[in-house]
């Protein structure tokens, strides 16, 4: 896993320098070394991490003839069998590494090679001869890329934060962007929250050539209409998924250089995919925990019982709701999004303890609930859906009842409250009957900004938007089908393997690898019916039954937990904290002009009084948006994070044909 | 196209045995119709749901084919 950046011109010779800075601001992605490689277009940038060929597979790297450059971010899994067929066909690779083979495919290939891989990536290929740029990211959205086209020139890397490496570079929030976050929790790619800055949506491809840039899909997400199953008998659909699941974590564990680790959250995903390790390699594991001080929130009973079960060297961290707000500031800068939720701090605190313990690569289970249908918000859906067959019956009603049996202070325990905010908008043909109250709900944010702005985000039609890029077959899909798609197109990318997934991770200089991902096991389960994953209520039905003989009936049967961590409580629980003030007080919010300085004022002041204990969701969600809002503003807009340049990894290594110099350069 | 009773039987059993602590009472009722509705696509009334066995897959079965015959 690695950082890339770059900056290729139509028509004048970029600068080295500004690329080395920008390599500089990705250091974190890649401690192991840097490189760069100069012509007169184009400057392409890395930094390394080094997992795969950790002693070949320096970057940015060529083909035999030089005329073809990369600059690769992630992991190729079927390198190994993609380097077998291409050999086959008479291609000559010099490195062991997965990078070489990616150049090769493209040469063999052209676009349909981003078909063939199995894997997580962000990448730049540089054709010379053409002076064509390709940028090309992974299906689901796993690694980022993000660009700006400035003039006759286009600046790509894999954090924003490396594009503001030029200052020429124009800084503002885009009101779209913070309109889709403050209604979807994430932008929706293309978007960023910065204008003029977008990402390269998940499963496409871009070419910049003569001063333009098209960009073409290579993947779609696709599920069966409703009605139609795939002619296996349930046997065996459990017997498929079982074993594309084993293969997806064996070659997740095995394809590395260097020892992978796994994360072990309490919870059913990632407690399968390291006992998959743990029975089907003959590899020990190495398992991290995050644990809460706070009991509402900590798994360590469930930890513990598959710690003890596969007897797996194991540690974690206890998080507190003060390290929560000591770390927050450092979550949201390498996040670059306004966040409403505080979740991916300990995320951060513990990528710290496993890079720490001398681990650079972890297997999670993230993606298990999107591709399965784990989450309550499906669950919701179902109740809706049968509140919905009958609005005026009060049996119906009750069904909400059925709904977070997790959670202490769950919403349900209030039935005037739960029906009012799950009986809205009940209308059973609505395309996003499953997202629809918590879109509405999270909206609320937008009452807190000044009164222009406000105005102007909240007349932005980001839903409408949405819901007209689903697919035209999406109407004959079955409803969880069409909440999946929306989830794996908002959330799943924008936030999960974003904010609480790479950021998080590459922060620490540590890669993530997701077996529940992984292309073919993905293909497969979106091919099943809806009742495989929900069935009635019973979230990740599938999974259940094909894992029963790995993971014990309390994990497997236990009501399902998402993962949280406290949000108001952790600003407010102890002593002030001084960042909050500075960066709540009525100056700052009046200069930064996004928020109304009185209505931030009493949000603040109601947290204060009551220890962030006891708020409501909406103002767990305010708080947290203005909070991580102010520091982006602070941080990126006035980029007031990034007043010293970090130096790039050393080794650098620098290859200019411009200058025609070559060589390692140590300081 | 209607399921078989073989598939009809098949469905429930699996039902009943995928709800290690299942609701009670009412809500153990309701739960057992938004598996109904789902998976056999009809709509249940009140009175029928009131009526349900949530833990009784012969009795299920017996509403589900009324109901599929209906």
């Amino acid at each position: 896993m690695c950082g890339i950046c770059g900056v290729v011109s139509s028509s004048r010779s970029p600068d080295p320098k500004l690329v080395i800075r920008m390599m500089g601001r990705l250091a974190h992605r890649g401690p192991d070394g840097s490189g760069y490689f100069r012509d007169r277009y184009a400057v392409l940038g890395h930094t390394r991490l080094s997992i795969i060929d950790t002693a070949g597979g320096a970057q940015p790297l060529s083909n035999e003839d030089g005329s073809l450059w990369i600059a690769f971010n992630g992991e190729i899994f079927n390198y190994v069998e993609l380097a077998h067929e291409l050999r086959s066909r008479g291609h000559i690779l010099r490195t062991a590494s997965d990078t070489e083979v990616i150049v090769h495919s493209w040469e063999e290939w052209g676009e349909g090679c981003f078909r063939r891989f199995n894997g997580q990536w962000a990448l730049a290929l540089w054709d010379r001869n053409e002076r064509r740029l390709v940028l090309s990211r992974d299906r689901m959205g796993i690694r980022p890329l993000y660009y700006t086209i400035d003039g006759d020139r286009i600046l790509f890397a894999s954090e924003v934060k490396a594009i503001y490496a030029d200052p020429s570079v124009y800084r503002a929030f885009d009101l779209v962007g913070l309109r889709q976050t403050f209604t979807f929790w994430s932008t929706v790619a293309p978007r960023t929250v910065y204008e003029r800055i977008e990402q390269l949506e998940p499963g496409h491809v871009a070419i910049y050539e003569h001063g333009r840039l098209g960009k073409r899909s290579y993947w779609t997400m696709a599920f069966p209409s409703a009605g139609e199953d795939n002619g296996r008998s349930a046997a065996e659909n459990r017997e498929t998924l079982r074993e594309r699941l084993i293969e997806a974590s064996r070659l997740r564990f095995l394809r590395s250089d260097v020892p992978v680790a796994a994360y072990l959250s309490g919870g059913i995903d990632s407690s399968i995919t390291a006992a998959i390790i743990s029975r089907y390699t003959n590899t020990p594991i190495r398992t991290f925990s995050l644990r809460f001080s706070d009991a509402e929130f900590d798994e360590g009973r469930f930890q513990a019982e598959m710690v003890e079960r596969l007897g797996t060297d194991h540690s974690s961290v206890e998080v507190s709701a003060s390290d929560i707000s000591g770390a927050f500031p450092e979550a949201v800068l390498h996040g670059e999004s306004p966040i409403l939720r505080a979740a991916s701090v300990p995320l951060l605190l513990l990528s710290r303890l496993v890079r720490r313990s001398g681990y650079k690569v972890v297997v999670t289970g993230e993606g298990a609930d999107e591709v399965l249908g784990g989450y309550d918000l499906f669950r919701e859906m179902r109740v809706r859906m049968f509140m919905a067959r009958n609005p005026a019956s009060t049996t119906r009603h009750q069904a909400i009842r059925l709904l977070y049996p997790w959670m202490q202070r769950s919403p349900t325990a209030t039935p005037e409250m739960a029906r009012v905010f799950f009986g809205r908008n009940l209308d059973i043909n609505d395309v996003a009957i499953s997202h629809r109250p918590r879109w509405d709900s999270t909206s609320a944010v937008i009452g807190l900004m000044s009164p222009e702005v406000g105005a102007q985000t909240a007349a932005i039609p980001v839903v409408d938007e949405l819901l007209a890029g689903m697919p035209d077959e999406s109407s004959g899909w079955e409803p969880l089908a069409r909440a999946q798609w929306l989830e794996m197109t908002t959330l799943l990318p924008g936030y999960l393997l974003s904010s609480q997934g790479d950021r998080m991770l590459m922060a620490n200089s540590v890669e993530g690898r997701f077996p529940f991902l992984d292309v073919e096991l993905v293909e497969f389960v979106n091919s099943l019916p809806a009742a495989h994953k929900l069935f009635g209520l019973d979230e990740k039905h599938i999974l259940k039954e094909a894992f029963a003989d790995l993971v014990p009936a309390s994990i497997r049967q236990r009501a399902k937990q998402p993962y949280r961590a406290p949000d108001a409580g952790s600003f407010f629980a102890n002593a002030r904290c001084e960042w909050v003030e500075e960066l709540t007080s009525k100056q700052a919010v009046e200069d930064a002009g996004i928020f109304q300085p009185g209505a931030v004022t009493g949000l603040v002041a109601k947290c204060a009084r009551n220890g962030g204990r006891r708020m409501s969701n909406t103002d767990n969600m305010r708080l947290l948006a203005v909070l991580s809002t102010m520091l982006v503003h602070r941080d990126f807009i006035c980029g007031l994070a990034f007043q010293q340049e970090e130096r790039p990894p050393q080794p650098m290594r620098m290859i200019d044909t411009v200058e025609k110099r070559e060589g390692v350069l140590c300081e | 196209m209607k399921p078989t009773n073989e598939a009809i039987d098949r469905f429930i059993a699996e039902f009943v045995k995928s709800r290690p602590i299942p609701a009670e009472g009412e809500l153990g009722q309701i739960e057992t119709a938004i598996f109904l509705e789902e998976t056999f696509g009809f709509v249940l009334s009140d009175s029928e749901i009131s009526e349900l066995v949530p833990a009784d897959s012969a009795e299920i079965g017996r509403v589900v084919r009324n109901k599929m015959n209906a």
